[in-house]
């Protein structure tokens, strides 16, 4: 039965996959394009540019799985979904909401930096064991974001 | 602990000894010579490098330029060939110079020279002969040999497209001028008309005046033919044909010669090693009668060192000396075989100076259980070590690579322990066995699993959190023996255990207050919080001068509790990480039984969904587990104790890239 609240759970999810994957696509595509900027001379260096250019994916990840973890919760995803009110389906929307914005912001900063990081890797492969630090240095509040919003969504009585 | 001690050594010996002795130093592979060249302006000392043989020095570069345009020959070795080198067997290092001067490389090299000067002249022929036949392919109509169309003295011939449009107008124009010309209309498409225009040669500079403002396309001719075009193609076209044989016989060889390409890369090895030992020369001081070798070597290799040399050589003498506080003193590490994977991580960060410790034994076990509770699931850490095991054994790594598989080898052993306690296997996997064999599932979950963190995620959390108090504390523990080592007794009591004491305090405060019956010790947690609040302060600002500015920085110090306490939290990205791989896999599973129930292809995909899916999680959480983990002790970790930043040891010695060498 398809009450307010699953409507509700629908944009919650919708938010925190939507926003989540758009900034790890912005992330990506910074760091991919400083990649093939590195390719174009030294192009043995692929598997280590691609390795760090994966480092923005994770947030859209994150964003996938809090967007799942609702839609198996409320039983959207195996086709009976159970009755939730309105209050529950708000709930379940802001529980979305850290991994979404948090995932975007930091997906699209991670992308800057992880381009940073493959422009040093070409340079100076030595440093690349502290550029990657670096670049999960802002992975560290995607985490937390899943985190909030797994913590959230848990503290949901459904 | 495990930075291994480092010994300088001189060695002084005669000046023909001196090719000798570098090559056995080589061979043993335990010195790095230290270059001296830099420190020495001395007049009297020569220069021998440029005494060179001239001939090994192009000759790498030559062998390496058969190898590179040979592997473009590369096909599926059908069997093995019996062919001079084979690369799995082990070479005799004393055989190799034997083995290269009877290899005749340099017509090799000729061959290769040859084969690839051929194969550009075909290629640039083919790409003219295909762009002369694009040309044509358009002027097929025009029925006269293109050798007519230069005109004679008093005669012109013009032959080219005009736009369709203006063709009416230009026509016009042109018959204007005299009577003299005759225009042929070759086609006339709806974009494109093909004309050819014969004048005599009074008109020709006018016609091509208005032609040009009709923006003519001229037909160019192909001098080098003198059919029409219709003839000109068909040879173009047999000529391209014949190319392409050629470049298949061209190929045929390169072939063969690929095979005969092993002997290069023994070539190319042994080549690479007769470079090493001219490039270490260099660093060597040498007077007109006497060599001094300087360089760093292993305590512990000392004397296998004086047996190989003593053995072999008797004009010579040995020093060895204790390394000066000044110098830059080289690092290698050594651990057990358990612990040596974790140095992979200590080098991406930097190894130790010479005079630090070794932090890898200090975090390998924390490490251990950090990569296994972020990946956390029972089937996965099975693949990951059963993959990297397989790998280990099977390519024989050497240096940082098996460093790395060890790693993996034994963060999967950790994984499948994690996952075994969090009752994941696959995810939920074990719910759809059938019902024949469920009894592995209660066997699994209910006796051996011991959380689940989907259903009750807040046991998991607090293990996190306390792993990083424990941790944290581990490493003020350790700077502070690190200080009392050092005779810093009076820092390490002030820095570090000011603060163990007020960390201390705040804990058992917070264990006190929440287990009832500690109720009654609580007080006294207080008085250590106190106590330590105290000691911070009056300790923290020591380094200021006025009294009252060391007052005010003690106090301002207490702001790193805040940043202690934020490593802390750091740490729940162990429960985080762990909980994300659990949920993807649940729903992998998820999305194989939306598949299932599809009519016969259903199973198919279903296994397909979740192989690849089950395969994607692994893979993406295996890297956020590696990441993670290395950052937990890169910055929450080292940050209390370490600095890192050595040079690491490098000894001179016999390195090939393609074959693989025994010294005996």
């Amino acid at each position: 039965m398809i009450t307010q609240g699953i409507v509700i759970a629908f944009l919650g999810s919708a938010t925190a996959i939507g926003l989540a994957c758009s900034g790890s696509g912005i992330g990506v595509g910074i760091a991919g394009a400083a990649g093939i900027g590195v390719l174009t001379e030294e192009p043995e260096k692929f598997g280590l540019v691609l390795f760090l250019q994966a480092f923005p994916g994770t947030q859209g990840i994150y964003g996938l799985l809090v967007g799942f973890w609702v839609l198996m919760k409320t039983g959207i995803l195996g086709g009976s979904p159970i009755p939730i009110t309105l209050d529950q389906g708000m709930q379940i929307f802001f529980s979305c909401i850290p991994v979404g914005i948090v995932g975007f912001f930091s997906g699209w900063y991670q992308g800057k930096t992880a381009a940073a990081a493959i422009g040093l890797a070409a340079r100076n492969p030595e440093g690349l064991g502290k550029a990657i630090v670096m670049v999960t240095m802002v992975e560290t509040y995607a985490v937390f974001s899943l985190l909030a919003s797994l913590l959230l969504f848990n503290g949901i009585t459904l | 602990m495990a930075v291994c001690k480092v010994k300088k050594v001189n060695i002084f010996t005669h000046l023909e000894l001196k090719d000798k002795i570098i090559e056995e130093l080589q061979k043993a592979g335990c010195i790095q010579i230290i270059d001296v060249t830099s420190k020495l302006k001395m007049h009297g000392l020569l220069d021998f490098n440029a005494i060179n043989n001239m001939e090994s020095t192009s000759a790498l570069p030559e062998v390496k330029y058969c190898i590179d345009f040979l592997s473009n020959f590369k096909d599926k070795p059908k069997k093995l060939d019996k062919s001079l080198v084979n690369p799995d067997k082990v070479y005799d290092y004393k055989k190799l110079s034997s083995l290269f001067f009877q290899y005749d490389y340099k017509n090799i090299y000729k061959k290769c020279k040859e084969l690839d000067g051929d194969l550009k002249n075909l290629k640039n022929r083919e790409n003219h002969l295909k762009n002369l036949q694009e040309n044509l392919e358009e002027w097929k109509e025009l029925d006269i040999k293109v050798e007519d169309l230069e005109g004679t003295k008093n005669i012109k011939i013009i032959v080219g497209t005009i736009p369709s449009k203006d063709f009416i107008s230009c026509l016009e124009e042109i018959i204007r001028i005299g009577k003299e010309i005759e225009i042929i209309k070759i086609s006339l498409d709806k974009k494109q008309c093909k004309i050819m225009i014969l004048s005599i040669s009074e008109y020709y500079a006018l016609i091509k005046k208005i032609l040009n403002k009709y923006n003519i396309d001229y037909f160019k001719i192909p001098l080098e033919f003198s059919k029409t075009p219709q003839n000109i193609l068909e040879d173009i076209y047999k000529e391209l044909k014949n190319i392409e044989e050629k470049r298949g016989i061209i190929l045929k060889a390169g072939k063969k010669m690929y095979r005969e390409n092993l002997s290069l890369y023994l070539a190319f090895d042994y080549l690479s090693i007769l470079k090493n030992k001219r490039d270490i020369e260099k660093y060597i001081k040498q007077t007109g009668k006497v060599i001094i070798i300087e360089g760093w070597i292993l305590k512990k290799e000392l004397n296998k060192l004086k047996n190989i040399l003593f053995k072999k050589f008797k004009e010579l003498e040995i020093v060895f000396s204790d390394p000066k506080e000044s110098d830059d003193i080289p690092v290698a590490l050594k651990n057990n075989k358990f612990v040596e994977p974790f140095e992979s991580v200590t080098e991406l960060y930097g190894i130790p100076k010479y005079k630090e410790f070794d932090p890898t034994p200090l975090f390998a076990p924390f490490y251990f259980i950090f990569f296994g509770m972020c990946l956390s699931d029972a089937g996965y850490g099975l693949v990951i070590a059963a993959l990297s095991y397989f790998a280990l054994v099977k390519f024989k790594f050497e240096g940082m690579a098996k460093k790395f598989f060890g790693l993996f080898f034994l963060g999967g052993i950790s994984t499948f322990i994690m996952g075994a306690i969090m009752g994941s296997w696959m995810g939920d996997t074990l719910n759809f066995l059938p019902k024949n064999i469920s009894f592995i599932k209660t066997f699994l979950i209910d006796t051996i699993s011991l959380l689940d963190p989907i259903k009750n995620p807040m046991p998991l959390l607090l293990i996190s959190l306390s792993l990083g108090v424990i941790q944290i504390y581990t490493g003020f523990i350790i700077k502070f023996i690190a200080n009392i080592k050092k005779n810093k007794i009076k820092t390490g009591f002030m820095d570090q255990g000011s603060w163990l004491l007020l960390i201390s305090g705040i804990l058992l405060f917070v264990i006190a207050s929440a287990i009832g019956s500690l109720e009654k010790y609580e007080i006294i947690t207080k008085y250590i919080i106190w106590a330590g609040l105290l000691s911070v302060i009056i300790t923290q600002g020591r380094s200021n001068k006025n009294i009252i500015l060391k007052a005010a920085g003690g106090v301002l110090s207490l702001y790193d509790l805040i940043g202690y306490f934020s490593d802390i939290l750091s740490y729940s990205r162990l429960f985080a990480l762990g909980l994300s791989t659990a949920v993807l896999a649940v729903v992998v599973n998820n999305f194989v039984m939306l598949f299932k129930d599809i009519p016969i292809i259903g199973i198919i995909i279903a296994a397909l969904v979740f192989i690849i899916g089950h395969l994607f999680n692994m893979v993406i959480s295996g890297m956020g587990a590696f990441i993670h983990s290395t950052r937990l002790q890169y910055v929450e970790y080292f940050t209390k104790f370490y600095e890192g930043g050595g040079t690491p040891f490098k000894p001179f010695k016999v390195i090939t890239k393609y074959i693989k060498v025994q010294i005996s």
